[in-house]
């Protein structure tokens, strides 16, 4: 992962990701270049705020996080995610759930929830960071994509502002979503013509990559697993690949007995005996 | 407590790390299965996971991941324990 950054300008940081459906769901990510488009003053106030691991765009304002694991609450100023040192505040999240409301609303698409556009949005951002060669998306690509987006939902360029004040966002944010989303587009073309299977692509880039999500999202988790089938169905359609089905999550837990490290066996139920119990599941030791 | 998938789960991997918890060996996945987390990620392996499970058995909240490095902080887990 580092040597496919070094080969590119280190110009991204995430910032977006979203639904939009022009005949069918594409998914928006969206991206912001704090270095020549600059995150705009409320984000450099929050990045430097926060100390995080934010040296390859902030290195002066900020310092290194203690441990990966601590995870503070989430502010309207704070990060978000980092993936491999960039990052998605928390407020630009916010920001692209927003947005993506009033999109589904226009559209009549489903809408992503907070920790689905955060996934999506660091999965982007690896897409964006991995490829090597594509043509960035000038204006007049991102005006007619939006043109024919309007067309096809039949909705005036009035409307579309008007909703979009509503929940005060400016039309450029829709605009710079856009183009992030046309950049991962040409992105994803430049990997797959390379001969890459996506979802295996992506998978390999998340195992190495370093990613760290400090957003705390655990009622949207827990609505998720209340409708593992409009998820699912929602994964069908969007051309990023999400992992396989949510897991059917037993209402009571099974009963083992397993070997326990340094020595005999443990079983749940004695356990339970003593009080709850939490189980974490480790894909491999270490 | 932490399953691990490995078998080889060794006095000196316990001394090496000292968890404050036991750390258990499911090296047959049977575990991983019943809790429906196992290869949920396409890698062979129990997706990460985490359960609270109350003294009646039953799952009273669960985490799981959407990468391998996708967990819980302690401090959300901790709010979840009956």
């Amino acid at each position: 992962m580092k040597r496919l950054l070094e080969k590119r300008r280190p110009i991204w940081i995430i910032l977006g990701a979203g639904l939009l459906v022009v005949a069918g769901v594409l998914v928006v990510a969206a991206f912001v270049n704090p270095q020549s488009a600059g995150p705009g003053p409320e984000q450099t106030e929050t990045l430097s705020a926060t100390a995080t691991s934010l040296a390859p765009t902030t290195p002066a304002e900020t310092s290194a996080p203690e441990t990966s694991g601590a995870q503070a609450s989430p502010t309207p100023g704070s990060i978000a995610a980092s993936v491999n040192g960039y990052t998605i505040t928390q407020s630009y999240l916010s920001q692209t759930v927003k947005l993506n409301t009033v999109l589904g609303r226009l559209s009549g698409a489903s809408v992503l929830d907070e920790r689905e556009t955060l996934q999506r949005l660091i999965r982007s951002q690896l897409i964006v960071q991995g490829a090597t060669a594509f043509d960035e998306p000038t204006d007049e690509d991102v005006e007619g994509f939006i043109a024919s987006l309007l067309q096809n939902w039949g909705v005036s360029d009035e409307r579309l502002v008007q909703e979009l004040e509503a929940v005060d966002l400016e039309r450029a944010f829709l605009e710079d979503t856009i183009k992030r989303l046309l950049t991962v587009e040409a992105a994803v073309g430049s990997l797959e013509s390379e001969g890459n299977n996506l979802g295996e692509w992506l998978r390999e880039q998340e195992e190495d990559a370093e990613i760290m999500v400090f957003a705390d999202l655990i009622e949207e988790e827990e609505e998720e697993e209340a409708s593992p089938t409009a998820e699912s169905e929602d994964e069908d359609e969007s051309p990023l690949p999400t992992p396989e089905a949510q897991s059917q999550v037993p209402d009571v837990a099974p009963n083992f007995t397993l070997d326990r490290a340094g020595g005999g066996t443990l079983t749940l139920n004695d356990q339970l005996k003593e009080g709850p119990v939490v189980l974490v599941f480790f894909e491999r030791c270490g | 407590m932490a399953v691990s998938p490995l078998s080889d789960i060794e006095d000196g991997v316990q001394g090496v790390i000292n968890p404050p918890y036991p750390l258990l060996a499911d090296p047959d996945h049977e575990v991983a299965e019943a809790f429906q987390v196992y290869d949920l990620l396409g890698t062979g392996y129990a997706a990460p996971a985490t359960f609270v499970i109350d003294t009646d058995g039953s799952i009273v909240w669960s985490y799981i991941a959407q990468s391998r490095t996708d967990r819980p902080s302690a401090n959300i887990v901790r709010d979840q324990i009956p």
